[in-house]
């Protein structure tokens, strides 16, 4: 293609009215003529620097096509991605949406738990101080008093309690933000094999490119290194792995922890 | 007491902070891998390290290996809180040193428990 793209214009344009009068001849049934005309078109396109002629140059480009769409459906990493890598990377963005489901639920049992007390606080301590501010203009201030004192000492530790317990919610809240790295973690997995994927079809594209295969880490490469496998994924981790922080603790006192 | 706090995640360095800080720790450190944290370590002070595994860049178990090759930091405290959960890490973490290990996603009980349990078993020591 090289050469052909050295051709002065004159040339190209020429090619191209040679070509669609050998096809209107070829259509016409006029073989005669279509031989002719094919003649001057290989003539015309072997008249530049190139030696090879326009067929030659097609030809070419068409086996380069086919090895290297042929390297593409051979390629193992290639099927290992097709028929594992992609089908786990589904199953890992599906996790990905339960982690965000949890914690958007948990959050929203938080807020709720929250509310309904933070209300009655405030309805209750407004309803006493209101009280408070009435006694004090009562000529019977001290029997006031003495009832709202166990008002108030009631309302005191409702106070304590409650706080605490929104404490807490806030607390679950803060907690399971971690989700935030875990499907982190996993959307990273999934970028890497989208790029590994990518690489791979932009070297198809280029015909008769190098396959570019192995650039992009994915997790099977990885597990060589230490950089480790991510959150365990529901039907897709394989392996041994612990299913909870006892399992931890126990196969660490096992170790003399 | 200085802690480091090594995660590549900030909502993870958030977490852990605050918990830290509700146990009573509030001079704490940031580094979101283990090649930013190595230099804070050198330059001395951290007393005690929370550190991820899986990270870009440097490791957290690589992190840990080479805190317990330099001399001057070998006996720094490490605690791993990670989403690493095959039994051969826990083991090659257990091996490489580490003071405690907690699995993502823990509670703060947890994270707690596994805090007083490093200072505990040091004091001992």
């Amino acid at each position: 293609m090289q050469a052909r793209e050295l051709a002065s214009s004159d040339d190209h344009t020429q090619l191209i009215q040679l070509a669609q009068a050998y096809v209107s001849h070829l259509e016409k049934q006029e073989i005669a003529d279509a031989q002719q005309t094919l003649q001057q078109l290989n003539a015309l396109s072997g008249s530049d620097a190139s030696t090879d002629g326009l067929f030659t140059e097609v030809g070419k480009l068409t086996r380069e096509l086919h090895e290297s769409i042929n390297r593409f459906v051979q390629d193992t990493r290639m099927q290992v991605m097709t028929n594992e890598d992609m089908p786990d990377a589904r199953q890992r963005l599906n996790h990905v949406i339960e982690l965000s489901e949890e914690s958007a639920h948990k959050t929203m049992t938080s807020i709720e738990n929250s509310t309904p007390l933070l209300s009655t606080l405030y309805e209750r301590s407004t309803e006493l101080q209101q009280q408070l501010q009435e006694n004090r203009g009562n000529h019977h201030q001290q029997e006031g008093m003495a009832y709202l004192n166990e008002e108030l000492d009631a309302f005191l530790l409702k106070v304590a309690s409650d706080t605490r317990k929104v404490s807490k919610e806030l607390n679950e809240i803060m907690m399971i933000q971690a989700n935030q790295d875990l499907s982190g973690q996993v959307i990273q997995r999934v970028i890497s094999l989208v790029h590994e994927v990518e690489i791979n079809l932009l070297g198809l594209l280029k015909a008769g490119g190098e396959p570019v295969a192995g650039q992009a880490t994915t997790e099977k490469q990885q597990q060589h290194d230490n950089s480790g496998y991510g959150p365990v994924v529901p039907g897709v981790t394989t392996g041994e792995v612990v299913q909870s922080q006892e399992e931890v603790d126990d196969l660490l006192s096992s170790l003399g922890f | 007491m200085k802690i480091l706090v090594v995660d590549d995640f900030s909502t993870m360095r958030r977490i852990v902070k605050n918990l830290l800080g509700e146990l009573g720790f509030n001079n704490i450190s940031e580094a979101d891998d283990g090649k930013t944290a190595l230099p804070i370590l050198e330059q001395g002070g951290i007393d005690f390290l929370v550190t991820d595994w899986n990270m870009p860049g440097m490791a957290g178990i690589d992190l840990l290996k080479a805190v317990r090759s330099d001399p001057k930091l070998s006996t720094l405290p490490v605690l791993m809180v990670t989403a690493e959960a095959k039994r051969e890490q826990i083991m090659e973490a257990a091996q490489a040193g580490v003071n405690g290990y907690v699995v993502k996603p823990f509670t703060a009980e947890t994270l707690k428990e596994k805090v007083d349990g490093v200072f505990a078993r040091l004091g001992n020591g």
